[in-house]
């Protein structure tokens, strides 16, 4: 019976992937471009592009604590043609 | 020769292939390890990097890898008989292809997810990156040139077809809007999509429209603009959601139709050495190009695939798997198309309309499950115009990146996304008017396949740098190498500079003569940039055990 439900599981997996999973990685990597332009806009000096930030900013700091290492590299990270064909 | 015997080289192919061979080398040559983090669980963002589920991953991976190419490739090298298609495809794939997209996605994935601009930049030399930027450029125009004339030529010609393809577009619009818009359930949104598309498809066998050639190609090209220019969200990722209903439904139908209708193949086996295209080595091996293997697939897997990879262990189901997969839709490809036709003939006096051959061959084979021939025959020609257009809207969009990226320095214009566009939408026009379609898909294939012997260059490279049996890797490397080099060289100086010097389609075939002199030239400086850099790798390799030896005594 287990081994029913893992092949049911991986054939739902399989067509998750086939039909759906393009499109939901399309609608991450919107909502990811704007998380990653917010905290840019709040921590683009820890990077040395220089920018002026206000009180509002700095209280969302905490917030960011977590990504800030994804973040750093997703800014820095060096991109080229073969990186921005799966941008949208 | 019935067709169900076709059936079982491919049983063999895919056991031995991707059971026992692809399992043999990925244990003992490349060491994978499910102990080892993956860039995705090392450097996890949410989005590009991100541990995804095996099943999941071959599912998109099988997506982005599969279009009109494993169809069209193995229709026109028929010409040399159904047997060389079969043999190349089943060995190809068996040696070679599998490999290439594994050792891709493994290269990357050992390279802390780098693309292969990156990996090219430092295992071989810096201007290689430039050299493949540029090399990827042409490459992408070969591709746009060749799917643009399938499409128009597939939709000129079958009048059934251009009203459920501009229901198509319609319905990606509007399922572009469902879902990011109004937020539209995702279950509701497709079945309108489906029940849309397919009511379009029974419309059209009734509705016939008939349009001529220059305008279906002026209206890809303007699709092609609004495609590259307009966000993915609005049109392109909606659009392969949509359509990808049909294409899944003509496989499995037609796969059903096969099984059920066991046609005999009427084509002969084997024609001869030489036709009118050319001499079956080189030709047919960059002709059939997806289905055996294909570059696209070392880019899909050294980018995408490569960052989402969760564990090692499931880098041969995922990447293997897919091309196993595509080299089962060009089996299909061969059934339909060997047991469509009364004799060679027949078959003759269509293969510069591939659609048209696939169309008559898996709308008969779907028949045999009930569905009427008409509506079989739509559907049959709406799933090869969807892949193919599918193909033809991405590459606009990374040829407007790729100039870019290579001119954007030198030529502050070309980084305007709307000039990039028109100005590969113009390149394109002008070489599908001008060219002779035979031969451009020639080139796309020898482009292609040459592209994936450049990738199985850097796999080398990186088996020679960390000390590994780098022969499983090297030897399909040459064999490809010096297929695709002697398959352009054949083709620019045997057939289109006489063609143009005869007066026939002068400029088409005198530019594309140019442009596959100019891959050629790239990928001997990247050979011989390999050659360097295998040479260093190699005498890093020898100097190991006489430190060793140094060291001990």
């Amino acid at each position: 019976m287990n081994k029913a439900f893992s092949w049911i599981r991986a054939v739902g997996g399989y067509l998750n992937g086939f039909f759906l999973y393009g499109l939901m990685r399309g609608v991450h990597e919107k909502r990811q471009g704007l998380d990653m332009l917010l905290m840019t806009s709040v921590l683009a000096r820890t990077i040395g592009f220089p920018h002026l930030f206000n009180y509002y900013h700095l209280r969302l700091i905490p917030f960011y604590m977590r990504a800030l290492g994804p973040w750093k590299r997703n800014v820095l990270r060096e991109r080229d043609l073969f990186d921005r064909m799966n941008d949208g | 020769m019935n067709s169900l015997w076709v059936l079982l080289w491919w049983v063999v192919i895919v056991v031995l292939g991707y059971w026992v061979y692809a399992r043999h080398v990925a244990k003992s040559i490349f060491e994978v390890d499910g102990n080892r983090a993956t860039p995705a669980k090392m450097y996890m963002d949410g989005v590009d990097f991100m541990p995804t589920n095996k099943n999941v991953l071959y599912g998109f991976q099988l997506n982005s890898i599969a279009g009109a190419a494993p169809i069209i490739g193995p229709i026109v090298a028929l010409q040399w008989g159904w047997l060389p298609a079969l043999l190349w495809l089943g060995l190809g794939v068996f040696f070679i292809g599998w490999l290439h997209d594994f050792s891709s996605a493994m290269v990357s994935i050992r390279n802390d997810g780098e693309t292969f601009g990156a990996i090219s930049y430092k295992l071989i030399s810096p201007r290689a990156r430039k050299i493949l930027l540029t090399f990827v450029y042409f490459y992408l125009l070969l591709i746009a040139c060749a799917f643009g004339h399938v499409i128009t030529s597939g939709v000129s010609g079958n009048a059934a077809l251009p009203l459920p393809l501009l229901v198509v577009i319609g319905v990606a619009f509007l399922v572009g809007h469902m879902i990011y818009k109004a937020k539209t359930n995702i279950i509701v949104t497709t079945i309108v999509a489906i029940v849309l598309i397919f009511f379009s498809i029974w419309v059209g066998t009734a509705v016939n429209l008939k349009f001529s050639y220059n305008t279906i190609l002026v209206c890809v090209l303007i699709f092609g603009y609004f495609s590259s220019i307009m966000p993915v969200w609005r049109f392109i990722q909606p659009y392969n959601y949509a359509s990808v209903y049909v294409v899944y439904f003509g496989i499995i139908a037609g796969v059903i139709g096969i099984i059920i209708g066991h046609k005999p193949m009427t084509l002969p086996a084997f024609t001869s050495w030489g036709t009118a295209v050319g001499p079956l080595w080189p030709l047919l091996f960059v002709t059939i190009a997806c289905g055996a293997i294909s570059g696209w697939h070392s880019l899909v897997s050294s980018t995408a695939t490569s960052r989402q990879i969760e564990n090692e262990l499931d880098i041969r189901p995922v990447t293997g798997g897919a091309m196993f997969a595509e080299f089962t839709i060009s089996i299909i490809a061969v059934i339909v198309c060997a047991t469509a036709f009364s004799d060679s003939a027949a078959y003759m006096a269509q293969v510069k309309n591939p659609v048209g051959i696939f169309v008559g061959g898996l709308g008969g084979a779907m028949t045999a499950i009930g569905i009427p021939v008409s509506y079989a025959k739509a559907t049959a020609g709406m799933m090869i115009i969807i892949l193919a257009l599918t193909i033809v809207n991405l590459v606009f969009r990374f040829m407007k990146v790729a100039t870019a990226e290579l001119m954007g320095d030198a030529v502050g214009i070309s980084k305007n996304p709307h000039v990039a566009t028109i100005v590969a939408l113009i390149i394109t026009f002008v070489l599908i008017k001008t060219g002779t379609w035979l031969y451009i898909w020639v080139l796309f294939g020898g482009a292609n396949q040459l592209m994936a012997s450049l990738a199985l260059l850097l796999v080398t490279l990186y088996l020679v740098q960390k000390s590994k049996n780098y022969k499983v890797a090297i030897y399909p490397m040459f064999f490809m190498y010096a297929t695709t080099v002697c398959a352009l060289i054949y083709m620019a100086f045997f057939k289109l500079i006489p063609g143009a010097l005869a007066g026939k389609k002068v400029f088409g075939n005198s530019f594309a003569a140019a442009v596959a002199i100019l891959l050629v030239i790239l990928a001997l400086i990247l050979a011989y940039d390999g050659w360097k850099a295998f040479q260093r790798y190699r005498a890093g390799e020898a100097a190991a055990p006489a430190e060793a030896a140094k060291a001990r005594a």
